[in-house]
Protein backbone atom coordinates (compact mmCIF):
# COMPACT_ATOMS: atom_id res chain seq x y z
CA UNK A 1 0.00 0.00 0.00
CA UNK A 2 1.49 3.71 -1.18
CA UNK A 3 1.44 5.72 2.29
CA UNK A 4 3.07 8.58 0.54
CA UNK A 5 2.72 10.44 -1.89
CA UNK A 6 3.98 13.44 -3.31
CA UNK A 7 3.30 15.22 -6.56
CA UNK A 8 4.98 17.91 -7.64
CA UNK A 9 6.14 20.01 -5.37
CA UNK A 10 7.44 22.88 -5.74
CA UNK A 11 9.38 25.26 -3.50
CA UNK A 12 10.82 28.64 -3.80
CA UNK A 13 12.18 31.44 -0.86
CA UNK A 14 12.34 34.76 -2.33
CA UNK A 15 13.73 34.23 -5.95
CA UNK A 16 15.80 30.98 -5.14
CA UNK A 17 13.49 27.90 -6.26
CA UNK A 18 14.68 25.16 -4.15
CA UNK A 19 11.93 22.51 -5.09
CA UNK A 20 10.93 22.35 -8.94
CA UNK A 21 8.59 19.42 -9.15
CA UNK A 22 9.26 16.67 -6.79
CA UNK A 23 7.57 13.53 -7.20
CA UNK A 24 7.66 10.26 -5.12
CA UNK A 25 6.17 7.71 -3.45
CA UNK A 26 6.65 5.47 -0.43
CA UNK A 27 4.89 2.25 0.90
CA UNK A 28 3.96 0.75 3.91
CA UNK A 29 7.12 -1.35 5.05
CA UNK A 30 9.92 0.62 3.12
CA UNK A 31 13.12 2.51 4.02
CA UNK A 32 13.62 5.26 1.40
CA UNK A 33 16.78 7.71 1.26
CA UNK A 34 16.79 10.77 -0.30
CA UNK A 35 20.44 11.85 -1.05
CA UNK A 36 21.53 14.92 -2.57
CA UNK A 37 24.64 17.93 -1.71
CA UNK A 38 24.57 20.08 0.40
CA UNK A 39 21.37 22.89 0.02
CA UNK A 40 20.07 20.47 -2.82
CA UNK A 41 16.75 21.13 -0.70
CA UNK A 42 16.75 18.12 1.20
CA UNK A 43 15.84 19.55 4.32
CA UNK A 44 13.09 22.11 2.88
CA UNK A 45 11.25 18.67 1.06
CA UNK A 46 11.25 16.81 4.76
CA UNK A 47 10.07 19.91 6.02
CA UNK A 48 7.35 19.74 3.51
CA UNK A 49 6.11 16.11 4.24
CA UNK A 50 6.75 17.20 7.93
CA UNK A 51 4.02 19.79 7.96
CA UNK A 52 6.62 21.91 8.76
CA UNK A 53 6.30 24.40 5.78
CA UNK A 54 3.70 24.56 2.84
CA UNK A 55 4.48 23.94 -0.84
CA UNK A 56 4.23 26.44 -3.58
CA UNK A 57 2.36 24.05 -5.81
CA UNK A 58 1.86 20.34 -5.48
CA UNK A 59 0.40 18.50 -3.16
CA UNK A 60 1.82 15.83 -0.24
CA UNK A 61 -0.75 12.47 0.59
CA UNK A 62 0.22 10.81 3.89
CA UNK A 63 -1.71 8.04 5.43
CA UNK A 64 -1.15 7.84 8.97
CA UNK A 65 0.45 9.59 11.73
CA UNK A 66 3.50 11.21 11.22
CA UNK A 67 6.83 11.46 13.20
CA UNK A 68 9.83 14.37 12.00
CA UNK A 69 12.51 14.15 13.64
CA UNK A 70 14.59 17.69 12.39
CA UNK A 71 18.24 17.88 11.47
CA UNK A 72 18.95 20.11 14.41
CA UNK A 73 17.75 19.21 17.56
CA UNK A 74 15.08 20.69 18.21
CA UNK A 75 14.59 20.50 22.25
CA UNK A 76 13.82 22.61 25.27
CA UNK A 77 17.34 23.39 27.34
CA UNK A 78 16.21 23.77 30.68
CA UNK A 79 14.12 20.74 30.53
CA UNK A 80 15.68 17.36 31.31
CA UNK A 81 15.10 13.70 29.34
CA UNK A 82 12.77 12.37 30.98
CA UNK A 83 10.37 15.83 31.17
CA UNK A 84 10.63 16.29 27.25
CA UNK A 85 9.04 11.93 27.25
CA UNK A 86 6.40 13.56 29.78
CA UNK A 87 5.94 16.11 27.21
CA UNK A 88 5.57 13.96 24.00
CA UNK A 89 3.43 11.54 25.81
CA UNK A 90 0.93 14.32 26.44
CA UNK A 91 1.30 15.25 23.30
CA UNK A 92 0.78 12.26 21.41
CA UNK A 93 -1.89 11.33 24.21
CA UNK A 94 0.06 7.89 24.91
CA UNK A 95 -1.39 6.08 27.83
CA UNK A 96 2.06 4.96 28.92
CA UNK A 97 6.00 6.51 28.41
CA UNK A 98 7.35 2.59 28.00
CA UNK A 99 7.97 2.97 24.23
CA UNK A 100 10.05 5.85 24.66
CA UNK A 101 11.83 4.62 27.71
CA UNK A 102 12.69 1.72 25.51
CA UNK A 103 14.13 3.53 22.95
CA UNK A 104 16.23 5.36 24.80
CA UNK A 105 17.54 1.79 26.50
CA UNK A 106 18.22 0.64 22.96
CA UNK A 107 20.05 3.87 22.09
CA UNK A 108 21.93 4.30 24.87
CA UNK A 109 20.96 7.12 26.84
CA UNK A 110 19.00 5.94 29.93
CA UNK A 111 22.10 6.99 32.07
CA UNK A 112 21.10 10.63 30.96
CA UNK A 113 17.49 11.09 31.66
CA UNK A 114 17.18 13.10 34.45
CA UNK A 115 20.24 15.14 32.89
CA UNK A 116 18.97 18.36 31.04
CA UNK A 117 19.36 18.68 28.22
CA UNK A 118 22.17 21.72 28.31
CA UNK A 119 24.11 19.52 29.56
CA UNK A 120 24.03 16.86 27.14
CA UNK A 121 26.65 16.28 24.34
CA UNK A 122 25.67 16.77 20.75
CA UNK A 123 25.17 12.86 20.29
CA UNK A 124 23.09 12.61 23.14
CA UNK A 125 20.56 15.39 22.22
CA UNK A 126 20.29 13.82 18.72
CA UNK A 127 19.34 10.52 20.98
CA UNK A 128 16.54 12.16 22.46
CA UNK A 129 15.41 13.97 19.61
CA UNK A 130 15.26 10.85 17.05
CA UNK A 131 13.05 9.11 19.87
CA UNK A 132 10.63 12.25 20.44
CA UNK A 133 10.22 11.25 16.37
CA UNK A 134 9.49 7.56 17.29
CA UNK A 135 7.82 7.22 20.54
CA UNK A 136 4.33 6.88 19.48
CA UNK A 137 4.97 4.52 16.40
CA UNK A 138 4.33 6.70 13.51
CA UNK A 139 3.20 4.94 10.53
CA UNK A 140 5.27 7.50 8.53
CA UNK A 141 9.56 8.37 9.66
CA UNK A 142 10.98 11.34 8.47
CA UNK A 143 14.34 11.40 10.01
CA UNK A 144 16.49 13.97 8.31
CA UNK A 145 20.03 12.95 8.93
CA UNK A 146 18.61 11.40 11.83
CA UNK A 147 22.59 9.85 12.83
CA UNK A 148 24.52 12.79 13.31
CA UNK A 149 27.04 12.63 16.61
CA UNK A 150 26.37 9.23 17.30
CA UNK A 151 29.43 6.90 18.16
CA UNK A 152 29.61 3.47 15.63
CA UNK A 153 27.62 1.33 17.94
CA UNK A 154 24.70 3.71 18.55
CA UNK A 155 24.84 4.34 14.69
CA UNK A 156 24.20 0.53 14.10
CA UNK A 157 21.54 -0.16 16.97
CA UNK A 158 19.70 3.08 14.68
CA UNK A 159 20.19 0.70 11.49
CA UNK A 160 18.64 -2.03 13.83
CA UNK A 161 15.52 0.10 15.07
CA UNK A 162 14.87 1.06 11.25
CA UNK A 163 15.33 -2.07 10.12
CA UNK A 164 12.55 -3.22 12.63
CA UNK A 165 10.57 -0.61 12.26
CA UNK A 166 10.27 -1.25 8.43
CA UNK A 167 9.53 -5.05 9.57
CA UNK A 168 6.72 -3.84 11.17
CA UNK A 169 4.66 -2.10 8.17
CA UNK A 170 6.45 1.21 8.92
CA UNK A 171 7.62 3.66 5.99
CA UNK A 172 11.00 5.00 6.77
CA UNK A 173 12.37 8.42 5.11
CA UNK A 174 15.71 9.46 5.59
CA UNK A 175 17.19 12.14 4.47
CA UNK A 176 20.88 11.96 4.25
CA UNK A 177 24.10 14.22 2.34
CA UNK A 178 25.78 10.44 2.12
CA UNK A 179 25.29 8.18 0.13
CA UNK A 180 27.21 5.30 1.90
CA UNK A 181 24.24 3.30 3.24
CA UNK A 182 22.51 2.30 0.32
CA UNK A 183 23.07 -1.11 0.71
CA UNK A 184 20.31 -0.69 3.70
CA UNK A 185 17.72 0.83 1.89
CA UNK A 186 15.03 -0.43 -0.62
CA UNK A 187 15.24 2.61 -2.47
CA UNK A 188 17.20 5.74 -2.99
CA UNK A 189 15.93 8.90 -4.85
CA UNK A 190 19.30 11.70 -5.79
CA UNK A 191 17.37 14.96 -4.95
CA UNK A 192 19.56 17.11 -7.71
CA UNK A 193 18.82 20.56 -8.85
CA UNK A 194 15.38 20.48 -6.99
CA UNK A 195 14.02 17.26 -8.29
CA UNK A 196 14.29 13.86 -8.31
CA UNK A 197 16.65 11.64 -10.05
CA UNK A 198 14.42 8.80 -11.65
CA UNK A 199 15.28 5.95 -9.24
CA UNK A 200 18.04 3.40 -9.46
CA UNK A 201 17.89 0.01 -8.04
CA UNK A 202 19.14 0.49 -4.13
CA UNK A 203 22.84 -0.15 -4.03
CA UNK A 204 23.45 0.83 -7.33
CA UNK A 205 23.96 4.87 -6.57
CA UNK B 1 -2.14 15.49 35.03
CA UNK B 2 -3.87 17.21 32.75
CA UNK B 3 -1.54 19.32 29.67
CA UNK B 4 -2.42 22.42 31.04
CA UNK B 5 -0.38 21.26 34.45
CA UNK B 6 2.61 19.87 33.03
CA UNK B 7 3.07 22.17 30.61
CA UNK B 8 2.63 24.49 33.76
CA UNK B 9 5.18 22.80 36.04
CA UNK B 10 7.76 22.59 33.35
CA UNK B 11 7.59 26.31 32.27
CA UNK B 12 7.54 27.25 36.28
CA UNK B 13 10.81 24.83 36.70
CA UNK B 14 12.44 25.98 33.87
CA UNK B 15 11.78 29.70 35.01
CA UNK B 16 13.17 29.29 38.28
CA UNK B 17 16.15 28.01 36.71
CA UNK B 18 17.01 31.40 34.89
CA UNK B 19 19.95 32.30 37.08
CA UNK B 20 20.80 35.53 36.10
CA UNK B 21 17.31 36.43 36.56
CA UNK B 22 17.03 34.88 40.25
CA UNK B 23 20.91 37.39 40.68
CA UNK B 24 18.50 40.46 39.65
CA UNK B 25 15.63 39.65 41.97
CA UNK B 26 18.19 38.68 44.88
CA UNK B 27 20.78 41.94 44.37
CA UNK B 28 19.68 44.33 41.58
CA UNK B 29 16.34 45.34 43.27
CA UNK B 30 17.18 45.66 46.68
CA UNK B 31 20.23 47.57 45.68
CA UNK B 32 18.40 50.10 43.57
CA UNK B 33 15.58 50.32 46.17
CA UNK B 34 18.16 51.23 49.03
CA UNK B 35 20.31 53.19 46.84
CA UNK B 36 17.42 55.35 45.30
CA UNK B 37 16.01 55.69 49.27
CA UNK B 38 19.41 56.75 50.66
CA UNK B 39 21.26 58.60 48.14
CA UNK B 40 18.94 60.91 46.98
CA UNK B 41 17.76 64.06 48.18
CA UNK B 42 14.93 63.51 51.26
CA UNK B 43 13.59 67.26 50.08
CA UNK B 44 10.41 67.38 49.16
CA UNK B 45 9.01 68.82 45.13
CA UNK B 46 5.81 69.82 44.52
CA UNK B 47 4.30 67.80 41.42
CA UNK B 48 1.21 67.59 39.84
CA UNK B 49 -0.45 64.22 40.05
CA UNK B 50 -1.48 64.31 36.31
CA UNK B 51 -3.63 61.01 36.98
CA UNK B 52 -6.06 62.96 39.32
CA UNK B 53 -4.84 66.81 38.56
CA UNK B 54 -3.68 67.54 42.16
CA UNK B 55 -1.12 68.93 43.61
CA UNK B 56 1.51 66.58 45.95
CA UNK B 57 4.92 67.31 48.02
CA UNK B 58 6.84 64.37 48.34
CA UNK B 59 10.16 63.16 49.15
CA UNK B 60 12.94 63.33 46.40
CA UNK B 61 14.47 60.04 47.60
CA UNK B 62 10.67 58.36 47.95
CA UNK B 63 9.79 59.63 44.34
CA UNK B 64 13.24 58.32 43.22
CA UNK B 65 12.58 54.79 44.66
CA UNK B 66 9.36 54.32 43.32
CA UNK B 67 10.72 55.12 40.30
CA UNK B 68 13.95 52.87 40.70
CA UNK B 69 12.11 50.12 41.54
CA UNK B 70 9.52 50.27 38.74
CA UNK B 71 12.61 50.38 36.80
CA UNK B 72 14.30 47.19 38.17
CA UNK B 73 11.31 45.58 38.29
CA UNK B 74 10.27 46.02 34.76
CA UNK B 75 13.84 44.80 33.71
CA UNK B 76 13.74 41.86 35.53
CA UNK B 77 10.35 40.51 34.11
CA UNK B 78 10.35 41.75 30.92
CA UNK B 79 13.92 40.01 30.55
CA UNK B 80 12.75 37.03 32.57
CA UNK B 81 9.77 36.44 29.86
CA UNK B 82 11.94 37.25 26.87
CA UNK B 83 14.47 34.60 27.93
CA UNK B 84 11.93 31.65 28.69
CA UNK B 85 9.61 32.99 24.87
CA UNK B 86 13.09 32.61 23.27
CA UNK B 87 14.31 29.53 24.41
CA UNK B 88 10.83 28.13 24.03
CA UNK B 89 10.43 29.49 19.92
CA UNK B 90 10.66 26.33 18.38
CA UNK B 91 10.28 24.12 20.81
CA UNK B 92 7.04 24.97 21.27
CA UNK B 93 6.23 24.89 17.59
CA UNK B 94 7.41 21.25 17.19
CA UNK B 95 4.88 20.23 20.16
CA UNK B 96 2.29 21.33 18.94
CA UNK B 97 3.37 20.03 15.66
CA UNK B 98 3.24 16.86 17.97
CA UNK B 99 -0.62 17.19 19.13
CA UNK B 100 0.28 19.11 21.98
CA UNK B 101 -2.71 21.19 23.00
CA UNK B 102 -2.02 25.25 21.53
CA UNK B 103 -4.65 26.37 24.71
CA UNK B 104 -2.76 24.65 27.01
CA UNK B 105 0.86 25.55 26.11
CA UNK B 106 -0.77 29.70 25.83
CA UNK B 107 -2.24 28.98 29.69
CA UNK B 108 1.02 28.12 30.84
CA UNK B 109 2.95 30.86 29.33
CA UNK B 110 0.49 33.35 30.67
CA UNK B 111 0.00 31.42 34.51
CA UNK B 112 3.76 31.52 34.40
CA UNK B 113 4.02 35.57 33.18
CA UNK B 114 1.61 35.78 36.12
CA UNK B 115 3.37 33.65 39.02
CA UNK B 116 6.86 35.67 38.29
CA UNK B 117 5.01 39.43 38.07
CA UNK B 118 3.27 38.60 41.44
CA UNK B 119 6.32 36.83 43.14
CA UNK B 120 8.84 39.68 41.89
CA UNK B 121 5.73 42.50 42.62
CA UNK B 122 5.76 41.47 46.19
CA UNK B 123 9.40 41.40 46.54
CA UNK B 124 10.12 44.22 45.54
CA UNK B 125 6.66 46.22 47.24
CA UNK B 126 8.16 44.60 50.60
CA UNK B 127 11.32 46.48 49.92
CA UNK B 128 10.38 49.31 49.64
CA UNK B 129 8.43 48.97 52.43
CA UNK B 130 11.10 48.19 54.78
CA UNK B 131 12.56 52.44 53.91
CA UNK B 132 9.00 53.75 53.76
CA UNK B 133 5.14 53.56 54.94
CA UNK B 134 3.02 54.65 51.46
CA UNK B 135 -0.25 55.69 52.53
CA UNK B 136 -1.36 52.54 50.63
CA UNK B 137 0.72 49.99 50.64
CA UNK B 138 -1.56 47.26 48.84
CA UNK B 139 -2.45 49.98 45.97
CA UNK B 140 1.01 49.96 45.87
CA UNK B 141 1.57 46.68 45.05
CA UNK B 142 -1.01 46.34 42.81
CA UNK B 143 0.98 49.05 40.81
CA UNK B 144 4.32 47.19 40.71
CA UNK B 145 2.23 43.96 39.66
CA UNK B 146 1.18 45.72 37.13
CA UNK B 147 4.73 47.28 35.31
CA UNK B 148 5.96 43.38 35.74
CA UNK B 149 2.90 42.00 33.42
CA UNK B 150 3.27 44.88 31.20
CA UNK B 151 6.95 44.25 30.41
CA UNK B 152 6.64 40.54 30.93
CA UNK B 153 4.54 40.44 27.93
CA UNK B 154 6.73 43.28 26.41
CA UNK B 155 9.52 40.74 26.71
CA UNK B 156 7.39 37.74 25.06
CA UNK B 157 6.60 40.32 22.30
CA UNK B 158 10.35 41.25 21.54
CA UNK B 159 10.95 37.43 21.45
CA UNK B 160 9.08 37.32 18.27
CA UNK B 161 11.60 39.30 16.67
CA UNK B 162 14.99 39.68 18.38
CA UNK B 163 17.08 36.45 18.39
CA UNK B 164 19.57 36.92 21.14
CA UNK B 165 19.39 37.31 25.03
CA UNK B 166 21.89 40.18 24.73
CA UNK B 167 19.87 42.04 22.06
CA UNK B 168 16.77 41.32 24.42
CA UNK B 169 18.32 42.59 27.59
CA UNK B 170 19.80 45.86 25.90
CA UNK B 171 16.47 46.34 24.31
CA UNK B 172 14.03 45.84 27.32
CA UNK B 173 16.74 48.14 29.72
CA UNK B 174 16.56 51.06 26.26
CA UNK B 175 12.65 50.64 26.49
CA UNK B 176 12.81 51.04 30.64
CA UNK B 177 14.79 54.22 30.89
CA UNK B 178 12.98 55.89 27.87
CA UNK B 179 9.85 54.83 29.69
CA UNK B 180 10.53 56.08 33.32
CA UNK B 181 13.04 58.84 32.90
CA UNK B 182 10.74 61.53 31.20
CA UNK B 183 7.87 60.78 33.78
CA UNK B 184 9.80 61.22 37.11
CA UNK B 185 8.36 64.44 38.86
CA UNK B 186 11.96 64.97 39.95
CA UNK B 187 14.22 64.46 37.62
CA UNK B 188 12.25 66.03 34.71
CA UNK B 189 10.22 68.91 33.70
CA UNK B 190 7.82 66.73 30.95
CA UNK B 191 6.61 64.70 33.18
CA UNK B 192 3.50 66.69 32.89
CA UNK B 193 2.98 66.74 28.99
CA UNK B 194 0.52 64.57 27.13
CA UNK B 195 2.50 62.57 25.74
CA UNK B 196 3.64 60.84 29.09
CA UNK B 197 0.62 59.22 29.19
CA UNK B 198 1.51 56.82 26.21
CA UNK B 199 4.43 55.39 28.05
CA UNK B 200 4.48 51.44 29.20
CA UNK B 201 4.64 52.76 33.28
CA UNK B 202 2.37 55.81 32.96
CA UNK B 203 -0.48 53.51 34.93
CA UNK B 204 1.99 52.25 37.45
CA UNK B 205 3.84 55.40 37.97
CA UNK B 206 0.41 57.69 38.45
CA UNK B 207 -0.87 54.76 40.59
CA UNK B 208 2.21 54.31 42.71
CA UNK B 209 2.32 58.26 43.49
CA UNK B 210 -1.04 58.26 44.77
CA UNK B 211 -0.73 55.13 46.32
CA UNK B 212 2.49 56.38 48.23
CA UNK B 213 1.58 60.37 49.07
CA UNK B 214 -2.64 60.07 48.80
CA UNK B 215 -5.72 58.44 50.72
CA UNK B 216 -7.35 58.30 46.97
CA UNK B 217 -8.23 55.16 45.50
CA UNK B 218 -6.66 55.89 42.30
CA UNK B 219 -7.22 53.14 39.82
CA UNK B 220 -8.25 54.98 36.59
CA UNK B 221 -4.50 55.35 35.18
CA UNK B 222 -4.38 51.14 35.58
CA UNK B 223 -7.00 50.08 34.03
CA UNK B 224 -6.81 52.81 31.26
CA UNK B 225 -3.26 52.56 30.73
CA UNK B 226 -1.69 49.49 31.79
CA UNK B 227 -4.04 47.30 31.13
CA UNK B 228 -4.22 48.22 27.31
CA UNK B 229 -0.18 48.26 26.95
CA UNK B 230 -1.19 44.73 28.26
CA UNK B 231 -4.25 43.38 26.54
CA UNK B 232 -2.36 44.70 23.56
CA UNK B 233 0.58 42.80 24.31
CA UNK B 234 -0.71 40.15 25.15
CA UNK B 235 -2.85 39.98 21.98
CA UNK B 236 0.04 40.21 19.54
CA UNK B 237 2.11 37.15 21.39
CA UNK B 238 -0.85 35.26 20.94
CA UNK B 239 -1.30 35.72 17.52
CA UNK B 240 1.73 35.55 16.64
CA UNK B 241 1.96 31.86 18.31
CA UNK B 242 -1.07 30.57 16.59
CA UNK B 243 0.19 31.55 13.55
CA UNK B 244 3.95 30.32 13.99
CA UNK B 245 2.36 26.70 14.96
CA UNK B 246 0.38 26.21 12.35
CA UNK B 247 1.03 23.35 10.71
CA UNK B 248 0.17 22.48 6.93
CA UNK B 249 -1.57 18.80 7.35
CA UNK B 250 -1.21 17.15 3.87
CA UNK B 251 -4.47 15.92 2.63
CA UNK B 252 -3.71 12.21 3.61
CA UNK B 253 -5.97 9.76 2.02
CA UNK B 254 -5.57 6.14 2.00
CA UNK B 255 -4.07 5.07 -1.60
CA UNK B 256 -4.27 1.40 -2.56
CA UNK B 257 -1.19 -0.08 -4.23
CA UNK B 258 -0.72 -0.61 -7.51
Amino acid sequence: MVVLRVTAVHKGFGSRQVLRGVSFEARAGQLVGIVGENGAGKTTLLRILSGDLRPDDGHVDLVGARGYCPQYPVLDEELTVRQHLRLFQVAYRLPSPDRALRLIGTLSAAGYLDAPVKVLSGGTRQKLNLVLALMHDPDVVLLDEPYQGFDWETYLRFWDLARELKDRGRTVIIVSHLAHDTERLDVLHHLRDGTLAPPPAAGTA
Amino acid sequence: MSAYLVACRYALLAVAKNRLAAVLLVVFIPLWITVAKTLTTPKTFPFRLRATGTWLRAGGDEITMISGSLNAVSLLVGFLMFSAARRTRAFDRRLTAAGYSRTALVGSKLTTLLAASVLVSAYATAWMLLFWSPLQPFLLGLAVLADCLVYGAMGMCLALFLPGEVEGLVTIIMVSIIDLAPQNPVASTTADKALVELLPSYGSLQTSLAAGFTRQITLSPLLTHSVVWLAVMTVTVLAAFVLRTRTHQPSGRPHDGT
